[in-house]
């Protein structure tokens, strides 16, 4: 008695420890995959940056005031140390281009680099220069002018990568001019607009910042960072496979480093607790045994037995996980009070019945033959365990299932002890992060896409660098705005009010703008299409159209209409009170946008109509592909393989 | 922005893209570089009618996901065709396991010059 006693204790005990492990292998692995992408995000956003200031500089030519008010909206993250320029300068431009520099060390030395001993001095002659000509820091602090990054082998090397390939590319770790402290470098090859390449463009970041904005945006503390370290120089792009890399690391590849990820094992909080249910089991198993062997040794009577095992199982009926006690081919003896109220069946309902034949509504068939299977494996002397899906009252359940043999004293098996833990929070909370991390990570790129693209149409189609910084901008700006928007809904939806209210109202100075119309839920894809189009719209409408005097109205209507049994958005953009109209001579990016996004995004058309009195834009788009899925939309391929 | 890549070679590519300032910013690149585009479809359904009625393409180049669904059919008749094609896609790889596991994969943003490159390849392999 004693051992069944101490044994089912320990049993306990260890069961509650296993679980918990698993439970820590679990979190570990569902943690670095956030860790991971939240790392990612934070490169792709210092990307993004650098990259504006390549399209910068691919209109025209750049003072540093212009630069600086470029580059404040765009440094405005936790992460930037520094965001610049670097002009590429041939020894026979140094003495023509040194004339420019009016801070010191700059003025006095012209091109200069630092010594050994950190004092600056005059660059020796080298056959190209890259001169850091513009910079903004958001920290403060005086940008290097005239330091000549080909001075530093580290950075040199990337430069050159970065020009030959043409393509994005993170220095190794150097110490930050700007920060004193271990960063890396972004540098993405500038261009003029004849396709010469007149420098590059620069980011820098400190190591630990990306960790910290990593930490801030996922909300995992133990977030470490680390670049290089890895065996496989020649991988290219995307995530590497990493068998040998324990499970709370993750390494990829970006901007031609090799990023490892790494968070700490297991939250604290949880261990400590998780300990003090290991210590009450045992504890409450140890002393039950002993009083059973008390009152045993008292020389045994029925009721002292009785009474010895009503405390044991008040003791199982008093934990969370759901257990039975199973004769050897799996018929339930009796089961405990967590797995009567789980599967809200009444003890004499499962008593008799074999475990895979509980009167329970399995989410497959199937579940019920893997108990079966389980039940045989547990006889055969071995442990059987995994997670089986059932419905109670309608709502998805996830059990982890654990069948074990138990065998008294060594002898033969006479008994099963199944026992299970209900996961099903656990379950949907890391298929939700998966998804929404998932989804956010699909967007960004979306994103990074359509704003690169921007940039180049923005570029070619601006003549003056003010024009170009004011539109490109605005552009960006609105994406941003529309971003949030969405992002407070989980990425679900918008309300088109929201939307319309929100983009056309930053045009509203004067009040003059009317906005109304039926209730209607956007998807995430229109109401950024929409957003896009009130922006063009408003800029037109401030530059040439009624927004540009006083006296202009702007009437933003809509209604839902039937055309063929099928509902359509109708949208109307009514401009009044403005400079008498003309129609433009040429089509700019913006108009070719509202005309066109609305047709190709959202299956509908819009139409200007450059009417004497005031613009009037007729936007129409089908229900059907505006409004929003309802449900987070699980992706392409791997759906099918 | 420079086109680095010198090669002559004309293709026929059908762009299947949702989102129209992506779809436009692909086609100005193809364009660019002497290419011709055939749409760019903004749904399945658009690439199914392309393939069924103009004359087979060089190659494709699809987003996995259109308007939240897969555009594995796109893919399947892509493959009965004997077109060669690549995704395009915003989600990391590893995802496109299984059946089209083996179809090169150009990650958003896309780079010009990494483009470019994998129509050649794809197109080129076929014609030469």
């Amino acid at each position: 008695m004693a051992v069944v006693g101490l044994g089912a204790t320990a049993f306990g005990g260890w069961f509650v420890h296993q679980s918990y492990q698993r439970l820590r292998e679990e979190q570990t692995a569902a943690q670095i995959d956030t860790a991971a992408t939240a790392v990612k995000v934070a490169l792709d956003r210092v990307a993004i940056s650098v990259r504006a200031v390549q399209g910068l500089y691919a209109a025209d030519a750049v003072t540093q005031d212009e630069f600086d008010r470029f580059a404040r909206p765009l440094a405005g993250t936790e992460i930037l140390r520094g965001i610049g320029f670097l002009r590429r300068v041939d020894n026979a431009g140094r003495q023509a281009y040194e004339g420019r520099f009016a801070t010191e060390p700059a003025h006095t030395l012209g091109i200069w680099e630092t010594r050994p001993d950190g004092k600056p001095e005059r660059a020796p002659e080298r056959s190209v220069y890259f001169v850091l000509e513009a910079a903004y820091l958001p920290g403060g602090g005086e940008p290097a002018y005239g330091f000549d990054a080909a001075s530093d082998p580290v950075r040199h090397g990337a430069i050159e990568r970065t020009i030959n390939d043409f393509q994005l590319v993170i220095s190794d770790v150097v110490t930050l001019q700007s920060a004193d402290e271990p960063g890396v470098v972004f540098y993405v090859p500038a261009l003029d607009r004849s396709g010469n390449v007149i420098g590059v463009a620069t980011g820098s970041v400190t190591v630990e910042g990306l960790a910290r904005f990593a930490r801030l945006t996922s909300g995992i503390a133990t977030i470490s960072v680390t670049i290089g370290s890895s065996n496989n120089p020649d991988a290219t792009s995307s995530d590497l496979t990493p068998a040998d890399l324990p499970p709370n690391e993750q390494s990829f590849v970006f901007g031609g480093q090799t990023w490892t990820v790494r968070v700490a094992a297991a939250p604290s909080t949880a261990t400590s607790v998780m300990w003090w249910a290991v210590l009450l089991i045992v504890g409450a198993g140890v002393a039950s045994t002993l009083a059973v062997i008390g009152y045993i040794t008292n020389k045994s009577k029925t009721e002292q037995i009785a009474e010895a095992r009503a405390q044991l199982r008040g003791m199982l009926d008093g934990i969370g996980p759901l257990a039975w006690l199973l004769d050897k081919d799996g018929h339930v003896v009796s089961a405990n009070r967590a797995a009567v109220d789980v599967l809200d069946l009444s003890e004499e309902e499962m008593t008799d019945r074999p475990l895979w034949g509980l009167p329970i509504e399995y989410e497959a068939p199937e579940e019920a033959a893997r108990i079966r299977e389980a039940v045989t494996t547990a006889r055969g002397g071995e442990d059987a365990r995994f997670d089986f899906s059932l419905e109670v009252d309608g709502q998805p359940r996830v059990l982890d299932l654990w069948i074990r043999p138990l065998a008294p004293l060594g002898g033969q098996t006479s008994n099963l002890v199944a026992t299970a833990v209900d996961v099903t929070d656990r379950h949907e909370a890391q298929e939700t992060q998966r998804l929404l991390m998932r989804e956010l990570d699909h967007r960004m790129k979306n994103t990074l896409q359509v704003i690169q693209a921007v940039i180049r149409r923005t570029a070619r189609t601006q003549q003056s660098i003010p024009s170009f910084e004011t539109s490109l901008l605005g552009r960006i700006q609105t994406m941003s705005r529309a971003h949030e928007l969405l992002a407070g809904e989980r990425w679900l939806g918008a309300d088109i009010d929201t939307v319309i209210r929100q983009e056309a109202g930053s045009f509203d100075v004067g009040g003059v703008i009317r906005i109304g119309g039926p209730p209607l839920r956007l998807s995430p894809k229109a109401a950024l299409s929409f957003a896009l189009v009130m922006h063009e719209l408003g800029t037109n409408a401030s530059k040439y159209g009624a927004l540009s005097l006083p006296t202009g109205r702007v009437e933003i209507g809509w209604k839902i209409t039937r055309i063929d049994g099928e509902g359509w958005l109708e949208l109307t953009w009514q401009e009044s009170g403005g400079p008498p109209v003309k129609k433009p001579a040429e089509r700019g990016f913006g108009s070719m946008l509202i005309e066109r996004s609305i047709a190709y995004d959202l299956g509908g058309d819009a139409q200007m109509d450059f009417h004497a009195d005031g613009l009037i834009c007729e936007i129409r788009a089908p229900l059907e592909t505006i409004r929003p899925f309802g449900k987070n939309r699980v992706s392409p391929m791997a759906a099918v393989a | 922005m420079p086109e680095t890549d010198k090669s002559t070679a004309n293709f026929r590519v059908l762009v299947l893209e949702d989102e129209f300032i992506i779809a436009d910013e692909i086609a100005s690149i193809l364009e660019d570089a002497g290419h011709t585009v055939l749409g760019p479809a903004p749904t399945i359904d658009g690439a199914m009618a392309r393939l069924e009625e103009d004359a087979k393409p060089d190659a494709a180049i699809i987003d996995a996901n259109i308007r939240g669904d897969s555009s594995v059919v796109v893919a399947r008749r892509l493959r009965e065709l004997q077109v060669p094609f690549c995704l395009c896609t915003g989600y990391r790889s590893g995802d496109m396991a299984g059946e089209f596991g083996d179809v090169a994969v150009i990650q958003k943003p896309v780079d010009p010059a990494d483009l470019l490159a994998t129509i050649q390849s794809l197109a080129g392999d076929t014609k030469g």
